[in-house]
């Protein structure tokens, strides 16, 4: 507990991650913690062990050593189901949303996840306004409202990804751990994203993976820079980007 | 999602002609097509209990064969007790009431699926398959070995059940306590796929990891649906005692449980109905292709392996694509 205070009001936190897949350290010593208001980057170079980190944090993985706190609670025992339904929730580099549904019962489904009142047998799920009305707000809210009707699997890939963030903002989560919602979003998707974060930004504590140097740059508020496993640097964008371990190790490669 | 046209067209006829199956019999003169009807009504009921679970959450049971024997084991031995005036247990000396036996042989097909619910769906693909069926070999070597009721020979029941009262023993009022029964479970468990718990069942088909990222872990709700299924394939199992006045470990077969995958298969998977149209498919299939040859299953194999290659929303789902 004291911990968390001395951190200063970190809402989610890790510490000293360890996670090994046979004869490959994924995850070494990892510590990093998110506070609300905040945008925390995570970047590093392919292959640093950045979803695997993620994986961890939202309950996927258990890491073999290391303890994961949540509102001052240790949360390392709590499954993905669990941890979401306490308000930490990500989403997925390889997009995964229910490919069978509309994209509007995508979102009613996120909404029902929030509610928690999943034995009710009888009343058709698709006429339910206590459902359909607080998706059809997600919706707009990340642009999709045009496509509420067609089917999940039919969306292109970057509309997708917004439903991926759409779905997560259903469940009306406090920590939000996002592994690179950019990639393959077109310019303009990627813009409204980014607009989109900066707004829910004030309530939510916001863990990004993305390889965007722009998008990183202009939202984070904290960069954490992983580099096979471990963390190589940490600090406001400004100390980052100075930092010549940092340059040496993955900026330099991305012609920063 | 919309029906099309002419796939509920064809449900509508197709109910319709089972409504009317009895009084065509009489006009006919063929008595024997209401018992034959009945039989195919039953089995429709056991698939679509079955379908619940793997059409909505590819829950693929190779055990509800286990459920079926159940529900007629259940039946029968509260027949045979009553009928001789035994004691079964605590000197209760069983019943031959319906309203009794068939609730009774759900929730023991029910229980039953719940313990079988709680091993199997830890697990997923072949060894769920794999688990179900060994599960109801359990129940087909338990009810062999049964000698009081008849073990490998089977137990022929004194009589069909009354209902409220009422005797079943007419065919046509057998018939049509069936067919109520089935249309209610269908609408039931129409009602049931479309509210929340059904949109859980179908999420976790599509998607498990992402379900549960959503802060939802589908478990409770599998194996309530599993539950449901089978109790209600106790249910058609109670059924089937009744229109047969015989029970017997074939019942239990691994052979069963894989005449009610075929029937949802060929009916078409994932709706409800189609196993309805698959179970009467099947029927009218064993019966023509018994007239022409007693090898008829040499013939219906390959049927149904084409099928299964070229239909793969089995007879309803072609409906629903023909009408585009």
């Amino acid at each position: 507990m004291s911990c968390t205070r001395a951190n200063g009001g970190a809402i989610f936190e890790a510490r000293g991650l360890h996670k090994r897949f046979g004869g490959l350290h994924a995850t070494r010593d990892l510590s990093l913690s998110v506070e609300v208001g905040q945008v925390h980057a995570l970047i590093g170079p392919n292959g640093a062990g950045k979803t695997t980190a993620l994986a961890q944090l939202a309950g996927q993985l258990r890491p073999d050593a290391g303890t994961i706190w949540y509102r001052g609670r240790d949360i390392t025992a709590l499954p993905m189901a669990a941890r979401a339904a306490r308000g930490i929730v990500r989403t997925f580099q390889i997009t995964a949303v229910f490919e069978e549904f509309s994209v509007r019962d995508n979102v009613a489904l996120a909404v029902q996840s929030r509610a928690r009142h999943h034995f009710a047998f009888w009343r058709p799920a698709a006429k339910d306004r206590r459902l359909t009305e607080p998706a059809e707000r997600v919706l707009e809210q990340v642009g999709l409202t045009a496509l509420a009707n067609l089917r999940a699997g039919d969306l292109s890939h970057g509309q997708k990804r917004q439903l991926e963030i759409a779905m997560a903002l259903a469940t009306e989560p406090t920590v939000l751990l996002l592994d690179e919602p950019m990639a393959g979003m077109s310019r303009a998707e990627s813009e409204t994203l980014s607009t989109l974060l900066e707004r829910i930004k004030p309530a939510h504590a916001i863990l990004l993976v993305e390889h965007d140097m722009d998008v990183v740059f202009r939202l984070a508020d904290r960069v954490s820079v992983l580099v096979v496993g471990a963390l190589l640097a940490s600090g406001s964008p400004q100390e980052v980007r100075a930092d010549a371990r940092v340059r040496a190790a993955y900026l330099d490669e991305e012609a920063l | 999602m919309p029906k099309p046209p002419r796939a509920r067209f064809a449900t509508v006829m197709l109910l319709l002609l089972l409504a009317l199956i009895p009084p065509l019999a009489v006009l006919t003169e063929n008595p024997f097509l209401v018992t034959m009807f009945s039989r195919a009504l039953i089995f429709a009921l056991a698939a679509v209990a079955l379908d619940l679970v793997m059409g909505y959450g590819r829950m693929v049971s190779f055990g509800h064969a286990a459920f079926f024997a159940l529900g007629a084991y259940t039946v029968g031995i509260l027949s045979t007790h009553a009928m001789q005036d035994l004691p079964l247990a605590f000197g209760w000396t069983g019943s031959n009431e319906a309203l009794l036996a068939w609730p009774l042989a759900m929730l023991i097909s029910g229980l039953y699926a719940l313990l079988v619910g709680l091993i199997s769906l830890r697990t997923s693909g072949v060894y769920f398959i794999m688990i179900t069926l060994a599960f109801a070999q359990l129940i087909y070597f338990i009810v062999i070995s049964l000698s009081q009721y008849g073990g490998q020979d089977g137990l022929a029941l004194w009589g069909r059940n009354t209902l409220a009262g009422v005797a079943l023993e007419d065919p046509i009022s057998f018939y049509y306590a069936c067919f109520g029964l089935l249309l209610a479970v269908l609408y039931l468990l129409r009602r049931l796929v479309g509210s929340r718990f059904g949109r859980v069942i179908e999420a976790s088909r599509q998607n498990d990891v992402r379900l549960r990222a959503l802060g939802i872990d589908p478990f409770r709700y599998r194996l309530t649906a599993f539950v449901i299924s089978g109790a209600l394939t106790g249910l058609a199992g109670a059924l089937l005692a009744n229109n047969s006045e015989f029970v017997d470990p074939t019942l239990a077969s691994w052979m069963q449980s894989g005449n009610f995958l075929v029937i949802v298969l060929l009916g078409g998977i994932g709706s409800l109905i189609g196993p309805v149209y698959g179970a009467l498919a099947l029927l009218l299939m064993e019966e023509l292709l018994i007239a022409l040859t007693e090898h008829w299953q040499i013939i219906l194999g390959p049927l149904l392996i084409l099928v299964a290659l070229f239909f793969r929303g089995g007879i309803y789902g072609a409906l629903r694509r023909s009408s585009g």
